[in-house]
């Protein structure tokens, strides 16, 4: 269909937005059902519609513009859905997640209108090289690569756990689709990449606050499927960015859930909640070993897939996986720990509430048995289940669990010892201090220029020009 | 009657203006009412002006049939018809929200207001140098009246600077008019305009000059920004959005009119460069003014000298695709300015500042949501007007291979976001401060909200409908080369 004067199929147009689209349209579903489980508010459920949806233009878009309208559109919805409850933490840090989507969809913004205005085309595909710098920004802010990842572990922990839900498994999404989209195969994004897992996962180990912890994985992951795409291998990238998205949003849920019958998200305030709450505790540990890559879920395959594929860069990926494993392993160990950190009665929950939660990890599940259903060339290829799950393929992936285990068991108290903030330093601090510093520099512009320097000044430039044309 | 369509566009408002300040000593309501009814049909005259120029081409009206080298003659193409649109619908829009707006003894608002409007509908429609200086300065003196209009201290202070300002701009335009009078004998503007190319180097150097320093002022490019701020502010809300929305386009309209009709474009090598230079120092020396500012109504004001910077970049651009963008974002410029700038007075009962709209959005749910579209609009992301705007600029800039100036482009909008991000922040906020809890919240008349409801989709129409608005404004810019 063509919309004004931008194409905008209503259908995927390739495999690639065939596999977004129906990525977004299944979890967006699972999303807005616990939303609306969680409020009741119909605005906010509108909101959240609206930002899902746009974030389903985004992919669908045929050309750059498109895709440069509903990416901002999509920017503009989620700073709505992250500020509607409006208490002042939220709007505080809704202020800083405006600022960043913004700079984001303003670099697009510039790179967009340089690839058009050099080649004369909207096409989606490779970027002329004076653009690519600025869409890497773009797409780095947005899927929160390191060092552009502030707004991510400062925006979403504070939100409700509704609203950290449906953000989830959109917006660092739609960076990572701009990635693939446009740097398939770049060197730099791998190495990017890495670099991001591992900032990731050495962050989570130094936050004791929950749902934090599950953003600095969540930036992770995002890493993983960066070192996916810049070497090459989309297919295996896109594999393993499907089971991402389930499981950390399964991960979200489960601890959304948790918080909210706890009333509160500091690790040691959890401490035992898995023993009293066993249906969340098994879909916790689905979310788990998804991420850490284990079988029988699906990020098994498609992880073993990837690490094969980047065969230099796997072994970097090995040490990220058995930092992230410790994470994992530290919060379960918390979760089901004997003794309880709160002192109150917990708050009952309807089993009705894990209904989405459910749907995900049985999807998660479904994915790592019946991956050859999955249309990727990267997984329909592999091999039938009894060799994908053979004891030696299984035994490797748990081997690092079990390693993980081990160190956890061994240094448990150093582990301890270093996680225990609720919000640990971050280069945010120096971000904050370039803000302050242009807002002063700002006054002292606004002060100075205005009153009698200005009269002169204009009393100056008039007089230089008649002095011109008396001499001439 | 339809031949004299062009006069009347100037007659009308005119003789409102008289008839008003008679009319308000029998009753302040008539007088109320005849300013609506004026200004609609004003617009109506001027759609349909738009018609016959749509049919016939250019539009050339000689004033008692005078010959053209000794008379004056109105000139109405596209270009012209084009701003004189956007003037009738601004004046409307603040016509029908301030019809019940100032105290009973402030009542000469409407006779100001009128007469502001025909001095600026003359502004772009005359085809006369010296006439153009008359009608200039009939705007500056009916604009700097009607900033002082409520006779408060700060309206009183802001006049005043606006009036130096307005005089040494005046003059210089006069100086301008004099050395071309001088040179070709005539002040019709074809003429001179034929004639030019032959002056002197010299001359047209400084003519150029002096018309560019003139116009810088008038609209506030910066270094002539310094009167803008404390005028926009100073002044009741009604008469910052006239004279964002409107006053400041006639401005534009001149910088584009006089400087493309005198050079063709390329012809002189400084000017292109020196108007890049004066968008991008403008829009970056705008946005970084306001985000000085805690006072909403001065961010608004600063980021009118901003957005004078996009639309004079268009310009710098040069070519026809660059100039169709700067036309496009001085119309978008007149909807969201003048909506900002309206649901700002709506929401001002206790102060205009920051902290004193802490927790406002609750109490003012109309104004609150058209101040936040507005100003969304004016921070140009879909789906607004001015992304359209923006968007047009920036590849025409690139295409001309002028990187540097494209990039200010997303660097404004950037930077807007961080102060009115800080506004929208104490605008959702809860927490009320108590000064504002226990006002009473002046309740909006349902008049006040349709005009508000018209300014918020006004902001988003333009996206919506850029194809067609496009072809216009191109055979606007057009006119020009």
């Amino acid at each position: 269909m063509h919309l004004f004067q931008f194409s905008q199929s209503l259908v995927p147009h390739d495999e690639l937005s065939l596999v977004f689209v129906t990525l977004f349209s299944v979890v967006g579903a699972a999303a807005l059902v616990f939303f609306y489980l969680n409020t009741r508010r119909r605005l906010g459920l509108i909101v959240a519609a609206a930002y899902i949806g746009s974030a389903l233009g985004a992919v669908t878009a045929g050309n750059l513009f498109g895709f440069v309208v509903f990416w901002e559109l999509a920017a503009l919805s989620s700073y709505l859905l992250v500020i509607y409850r409006r208490d002042e933490i939220q709007l505080a840090s809704g202020y800083r997640y405006l600022l960043a989507q913004i700079i984001a969809g303003a670099s697009l913004f510039l790179a967009a209108s340089v690839q058009y205005g050099l080649t004369g085309s909207l096409a989606l595909g490779e970027p002329v090289p004076a653009a690519a710098a600025l869409f890497m920004l773009a797409f780095g802010i947005k899927a929160a690569a390191m060092p552009f990842h502030v707004w991510l572990p400062d925006t979403y922990p504070e939100l409700p756990v509704h609203t950290t839900v449906v953000l989830s498994g959109f917006t660092t999404k739609l960076g990572l689709y701009g990635m693939f989209r446009f740097f398939g195969g770049t060197q730099a994004i791998a190495l990017w990449g890495l670099a991001t897992a591992a900032f990731g996962a050495i962050m989570a180990l130094r936050t004791n606050h929950l749902r934090r912890l599950l953003c600095y994985l969540l930036i992770a992951g995002s890493g993983h499927v960066m070192v996916g795409i810049g070497t090459g291998h989309t297919d295996a990238a896109a594999a393993l960015l499907i089971n991402e998205v389930l499981y950390i949003m399964l991960l979200f849920m489960t601890a959304g859930i948790a918080v909210r019958s706890a009333g509160g998200e500091d690790l040691p305030r959890l401490q035992g909640i898995g023993r009293r709450m066993p249906w969340l505790s098994s879909l916790w540990v689905v979310g788990a070993l998804a991420l850490v890559g284990a079988p029988p879920v699906g990020s098994f395959p498609a992880k073993a897939v990837l690490k094969e594929a980047v065969s230099p860069l796997g072994w970097g990926l090995v040490v990220v996986g058995l930092l992230m494993a410790v994470s994992v392993i530290r919060c379960s160990w918390r979760l089901f720990a004997p003794g309880s950190g709160s002192d109150g009665p917990l708050r009952p929950v309807s089993p009705g509430r894990y209904l989405p939660a459910t749907l995900l990890a049985a999807l998660s599940v479904t994915a790592g048995l019946a991956y050859r259903a999955i249309p990727l060339s990267a997984l329909h290829g592999l091999p039938p289940l009894a060799e994908v799950y053979s004891p030696v393929k299984v035994l490797e992936a748990v081997l690092p669990l079990l390693l993980a285990g081990a160190l956890f068991a061994l240094l448990r108290s150093a582990v301890a010892a270093v996680g225990t903030s609720s919000r640990p330093a971050d280069v945010d601090r120096l971000y904050a201090r370039l803000l302050h510093g242009h807002t002063y520099l700002s006054r002292q512009l606004a002060d100075k220029t205005s009153g009698h320097t200005q009269e002169h000044l204009m009393v100056i430039t008039a007089g230089l020009i008649v002095l011109i044309f008396l001499l001439i | 009657m339809i031949d004299h369509l062009p006069i009347l566009v100037i007659v009308v408002p005119l003789m409102y203006g008289f008839c008003a300040a008679i009319l308000k000593y029998f009753s302040v309501r008539a007088a109320r009412v005849g300013f609506v009814s004026a200004s609609s049909v004003q617009l109506a005259l001027v759609a349909a002006l738009a018609r016959q120029v749509a049919l016939q081409g250019t539009v050339e009206y000689r004033l008692a049939a005078w010959h053209p080298e000794v008379g004056i003659v109105l000139v109405v193409d596209v270009l012209a018809v084009l701003f004189a649109a956007i003037i009738a619908f601004c004046v409307l829009l603040v016509a029908v929200y301030s019809a019940d707006y100032p105290a009973a003894d402030s009542t000469s608002y409407f006779t100001l207001a009128s007469i502001l409007t025909a001095g600026m509908t003359g502004i772009v429609l005359t085809g006369d140098l010296f006439n153009l200086y008359v009608f200039i300065e009939m705007t500056s003196l009916s604009s700097v009246a009607l900033v002082a209009v409520n006779r408060d201290e700060k309206g009183i202070r802001a006049a005043l600077r606006y009036i130096v300002f307005s005089i040494v701009a005046g003059l210089l335009f006069l100086l301008a008019v004099m050395l071309l009078y001088g040179a070709s004998g005539s002040l019709n503007m074809r003429i001179v305009a034929g004639q030019f190319a032959g002056f002197a180097p010299n001359l047209q150097a400084v003519v150029i000059a002096l018309f560019a320093v003139a116009l810088g002022i008038k609209t506030a490019v910066i270094p002539f920004h310094g009167w803008l701020p404390d005028v926009y502010t100073g002044s009741p809300s009604a008469v910052s959005a006239l004279l964002s929305g409107a006053v400041n386009k006639t401005g534009i309209y001149m910088l584009a009119r006089l400087l493309f009709t005198l050079t063709s474009p390329g012809s002189h090598g400084v000017l292109q460069p020196a108007l890049l230079a004066a968008g991008a120092v403008t829009i970056l020396g705008g946005h970084t003014l306001a985000l000085g500012q805690t006072n909403v109504k001065s961010i608004l004001a600063c980021s009118s000298i901003a957005h004078t910077g996009y639309m004079v970049m268009g310009f710098g651009v040069g070519t026809a695709a660059g100039v169709t963008a700067g036309l496009f974002h001085a119309l978008n410029h007149m909807v969201m300015k003048s909506g900002a700038f309206l649901s700002a007075e709506a929401m001002s009962t206790k102060g205009q500042d920051i902290q004193q709209w802490q927790g406002l959005q609750k109490r003012v749910s109309t104004a609150g949501v058209v101040f936040v579209v507005s100003t969304l609009a004016l921070v140009g992301i879909p789906p607004f007007g001015a992304f359209m705007s923006k968007w047009q600029l920036a590849t025409a800039a690139i295409q001309e291979g002028l990187w540097h100036a494209a990039l200010f482009v997303p660097l404004g909008t950037a930077m807007a976001v961080l102060y009115y991000g800080r506004v929208y922040r104490s605008l959702f906020s809860l927490r009320c401060e108590e000064s504002t809890a226990d006002t009473d919240m002046q309740h909006l008349t349902t008049v006040r909200k349709l005009v508000l409801a018209a300014a918020a989709v006004g902001c988003v129409a333009p996206f919506l409908l850029h194809g067609g608005l496009l072809s216009v404004l191109r055979a606007a810019a057009l006119n020009l080369f």
